[in-house]
């Protein structure tokens, strides 16, 4: 196309957008490349400028017409200066004035890109450099749909803020476990745990074992052998605590004073809340279960291994990967009803 | 009375301590001012004994284990693991235990080369191939780590 033809078709549309008094001024390469702003740095390769000009003198749209429109942030040029400049040749720049009416302009630099067909040239980039509003621009269509991001609906904004509020705990989650106390420490704390309650099942064991051996293990076997009124006597006797008091070992005073009170009993073990209440099959069961056991832990295992019939660790194994696999307790529960339903 | 002398105490009497006591021994081993002193060879040889003599029982397979370092880190896991011992009765994996397990490898394995060089050589015609990888008889691992429990 003659660049004559191509100028008048400019005119054309210039007066068809309600802008005159707008005359082609020729200029040099280096001229132009002075005045324009670079969009788009990252096209400004010798090699990408030289092969775009082929192309576009292949294809017929020519890089000799340029718009130049005058923003606020500077002038931005049509076809875009990066990829224009560097051919030889005279350019008719037509200076546009957008400072006021950026929009408009936005809408001439679109119907420009049409008619010299260069569309696929021109980056989302120089329009919103035009005029900077994304939002506006794809609601007129001038920027291509690739390039708008749709206003978020409500629902959007929804999880959105909620999304939001995940990660702000998870990020909590993170620092409060950053301000947990070292490990090395908790370990050390279930150690002295774990002695302590090495230090005790002794003590109880001692006091459930036969009434007449735990004497004698305390060096009182000679006391097995009394009879009902000399227990009675021995009752007065702790009540006047002289004999008592001829024991030196706390531990083993305490032993004696119990032991002479308790009438030569064994001592109960603690039985826990409402077990009164419980079923009969279930007392029998939490008995047998709870014999020998050390821990919570142990007692669980006893009873899942009598509920279920088979290996706890597996259960155990099952249940920690059923959770992880559902992302967490509620999702697991969503997933629960989900089945039920 | 220091934690480490109350341990140590329940060690010699033959107490009944639960398991993960031997796995936490190998964990808090660096921190003597909480201890109330440094935790002796003694008493890591125990621990380990234990730890080890679990792994050797429950893998009943093969004649010759060899105790490096690898095996033997991964037999302290897998045990804190089976015995829920804190942390991984909350999770499955750890890699802060795995972090201190490492740092304090090098006191471990002085006591398994000890115990390397006490054993009977696994194969005759080969003495030096079992020093050097660390392999024992896997019968007499398990009477002698017996016998330190």
């Amino acid at each position: 196309m003659p660049i004559e033809v191509k100028l008048e078709q400019v005119q054309k549309l210039l007066e068809q957008m309600g802008i005159r008094n707008v005359e082609p001024a020729a200029a040099t390469a280096a001229q132009v490349k002075k005045m324009c702003t670079e969009t788009e740095k990252r096209r400004a390769t010798e090699n990408y400028v030289r092969k775009m000009e082929e192309v576009m003198g292949f294809a017929g749209a020519s890089p000799y017409v340029v718009f130049a429109f005058q923003t606020q942030q500077g002038v931005i040029c049509i076809p875009d200066a990066n990829f224009v400049v560097g051919a030889n040749g005279i350019y008719y720049v037509h200076k546009i004035d957008c400072r006021g009416d950026s929009l408009r302009c936005a809408q001439v630099a679109d119907k420009v890109v049409d008619l010299l067909g260069i569309r696929s040239l021109i980056s989302s980039t120089t329009f919103l450099a035009i005029h900077p509003s994304e939002q506006e621009l794809c609601e007129l269509g001038i920027l291509p749909p690739t390039a708008c991001r749709k206003p978020p609906t409500e629902k959007e904004e929804k999880t959105e803020e909620e999304e939001e509020e995940k990660e702000e705990e998870e990020e909590e989650k993170k620092t409060s476990v950053t301000q947990e106390e070292p490990l090395e420490s908790v370990a050390l704390r279930k150690l002295t745990e774990e002695l302590m309650r090495a230090q005790r099942p002794a003590v109880e064991e001692q006091k459930s074992k036969d009434p007449k051996a735990a004497l004698k293990e305390l060096g009182l076997g000679w006391l097995a052998d009394l009879g009902e009124a000399d227990i009675a006597a021995l009752r007065s006797a702790a009540e006047d605590k002289t004999l008592l008091n001829a024991l030196k070992d706390a531990e083993k005073r305490s032993a004696v004073r119990k032991f002479i009170e308790s009438g030569f009993a064994a001592p109960q073990p603690a039985a826990p809340p409402n077990f009164a209440k419980w079923p009969q099959k279930d007392v029998e069961l939490f008995t047998k279960l709870a014999e020998g056991t050390r821990s919570l832990h142990e007692l669980v295992v006893r009873y899942l291994e009598a509920e279920f019939g088979c290996d706890v660790s597996i259960i155990y194994d099952i249940m920690q990967d059923l959770i992880k696999q559902a992302g967490g307790c509620e999702q697991l529960q969503k997933m629960r009803r989900r089945f039920a339903t | 009375m220091s934690v480490i002398a109350q341990l140590e105490e329940a060690v010699e009497a033959g107490k009944e301590l639960g398991p993960c006591v031997w796995f936490y021994i190998l964990m808090v081993m660096g921190r003597k001012k909480e201890l109330g002193g440094p935790v002796k060879k003694r008493l890591i040889a125990v621990a380990l004994g234990r730890i080890l003599l679990w792994a050797v029982k429950r893998n009943g397979r093969g004649n010759v284990v060899s105790l490096k370092a690898t095996y033997v880190r991964n037999a302290i896991i897998l045990y804190a693991k089976e015995h829920r011992c804190y942390p991984y009765d909350s999770a499955q994996t750890s890699p802060q235990v795995e972090r201190i397990i490492k740092a304090h490898m090098r006191a471990i394995m002085a006591v398994v080369r000890r115990w390397v060089r006490a054993a009977p050589p696994c194969d005759p015609n080969n003495p030096t191939v079992c020093q050097r990888h660390l392999m024992v008889r896997a019968d007499w691992l398990r009477q002698f780590l017996s016998g330190l429990a």
